[in-house]
C-alpha cells in the first residue's frame, strides 16, 4: 500500500526549499551586483580607450601641432590637417594649376581635443559646434617629445583610482 | 524534486550569463582584428614608400600610359609559415609630374584568412617625389606629405 506524506513532512520540504532558494537567491543577487560593477568599470575603460584610438588615428595625420608647444604637458590637443573634404587635387584630365603647392593652409582646418565635464570633446574651428567624443574621461593630457612625437594622456576614475592610458603618436606628416 | 528544481534555475541563471559574455567577447575579437588591420596597412605604405625611394624602377609599367598600379603581399609571422593578413597597395602616379610631384599610395590592411578577413582598413599617403620646390633642392623628397585614415570596414 502506497502511504503519503504527512503535512509535517510537506512543511519541512516547502521550509528546506524556500531556504535553499533564499541562499541561491542571495548568491546570485551578489553575483549580479559585482559582475554590474565590473562592467561598469569595462565599460569606462574601453571608452577611454576608444577616445585614446580616435585621438591617435587624428592627431597621425596632423601637418602641425599647436598644442602642446614644448614638453610641458597641457590640457588641450590642437593641430593642423588636410581637411579631407577639401578639393586640393583635380581629378585628371584637369591640369594642376601653375601655383599649386603641396602645403596650402587654404586646405587646412585646425582641430582640438580637451575634456570638458567628464566628456572628452572634439571640435573643428570654425566648423560648427562642438563634438562629444566619448563619455568619461576626466582629464586629457597632451607633451611634446624630444622625438617629435606627442603623447597623450588620458585619465578615467575607477573607483577611489585615477588611472590614467597613454599612447604615443607619431607624426608621419609633420612639416 | 526540491533539488532538480533548483539545478534548473541555477543552469537557466548561468546560461543568461554566459550569453551576456559571449558579445563582449566577441567584441574584443574585433578590436583585436581591426589593430591588425590598421598595423597591415601601414606595412603596406611603408613597403610602397620604400620601394619608391630605392628602386627606379618602381613601379613597373606595364604600359607607357599605365598610371595606376596595385599589388598584394601576404605578411606572415614571425615563423615565416603563419600568415596574419595580407595588404593591397594601389601606387596612384596621375600627379606624379611638376607642379603636383606627388604619389599617392593607398595601402588596404586585412587581418585574417584570404577571402574572409576579419578586419580590414585603409590608409591613403602621398609622397612628394619633386627633386625640386621653388627653385631649390626638396628636403621633403620622398617624405610623407599627407596621411588619411579612411577607417575600417
Amino acid at each position: 500500500m502506497k502511504r503519503g506524506v504527512t503535512l509535517a513532512e510537506v512543511l519541512l520540504t516547502m521550509f528546506l526549499f524556500i531556504l535553499m532558494l533564499g541562499v541561491a537567491g542571495t548568491l546570485v543577487r551578489e553575483y549580479s551586483g559585482v559582475l554590474r560593477h565590473s562592467s561598469s568599470k569595462e565599460r569606462t575603460l574601453r571608452s577611454a580607450l576608444v577616445g585614446l584610438d580616435r585621438i591617435d588615428c587624428e592627431l597621425a595625420q596632423a601637418h602641425a601641432v599647436v598644442s602642446p608647444a614644448t614638453s610641458t604637458p597641457v590640457s588641450l590637443l590642437e593641430f593642423r590637417k588636410l581637411d579631407p573634404g577639401a578639393a586640393r587635387l583635380p581629378a585628371p584630365p584637369t591640369p594642376v594649376p601653375a601655383g599649386w603647392a603641396p602645403h596650402d593652409p587654404a586646405y587646412e582646418v585646425t582641430v582640438r581635443y580637451r575634456v570638458l565635464q567628464g566628456t572628452l570633446i572634439r571640435e573643428v574651428v570654425g566648423g560648427g559646434a562642438p563634438m562629444a567624443v566619448v563619455q568619461g574621461p576626466q582629464g586629457l593630457n597632451a607633451v611634446l617629445l624630444p622625438n617629435g612625437n606627442v603623447e597623450v594622456s588620458l585619465s578615467i576614475q575607477e573607483d577611489k583610482l585615477l588611472r590614467t592610458l597613454s599612447t604615443e603618436v607619431f607624426l608621419p606628416s609633420l612639416r | 524534486m526540491v533539488s532538480l528544481l533548483l539545478l534548473i534555475l541555477l543552469l537557466v541563471l548561468g546560461f543568461a550569463q554566459l550569453n551576456a559574455r559571449v558579445a563582449q567577447y566577441r567584441a574584443a575579437r574585433e578590436a583585436t582584428s581591426s589593430v591588425q588591420a590598421l598595423a597591415l596597412a601601414e606595412a603596406g605604405l611603408e613597403d610602397a614608400r620604400v620601394k619608391l625611394d630605392r628602386d627606379a624602377d618602381f613601379p613597373p609599367r606595364g604600359a607607357v600610359d599605365q598610371l595606376v598600379f596595385s599589388y598584394q603581399e601576404d605578411v606572415f609571422d614571425l615563423d615565416n609559415a603563419t600568415r596574419v593578413g595580407s595588404y593591397v597597395v594601389t601606387v596612384d602616379l596621375r600627379w606624379r609630374a611638376p607642379p603636383a610631384s606627388i604619389v599617392r599610395i593607398t595601402s588596404e590592411g586585412q587581418a585574417g584568412p584570404p577571402g574572409a578577413p576579419t578586419g580590414r582598413r585603409r590608409l591613403t599617403m602621398e609622397v612628394d617625389v619633386a627633386e625640386f620646390r621653388a627653385g631649390a633642392p626638396n628636403p621633403d623628397l620622398f617624405r610623407v606629405l599627407h596621411l588619411e585614415d579612411e577607417g575600417g570596414f
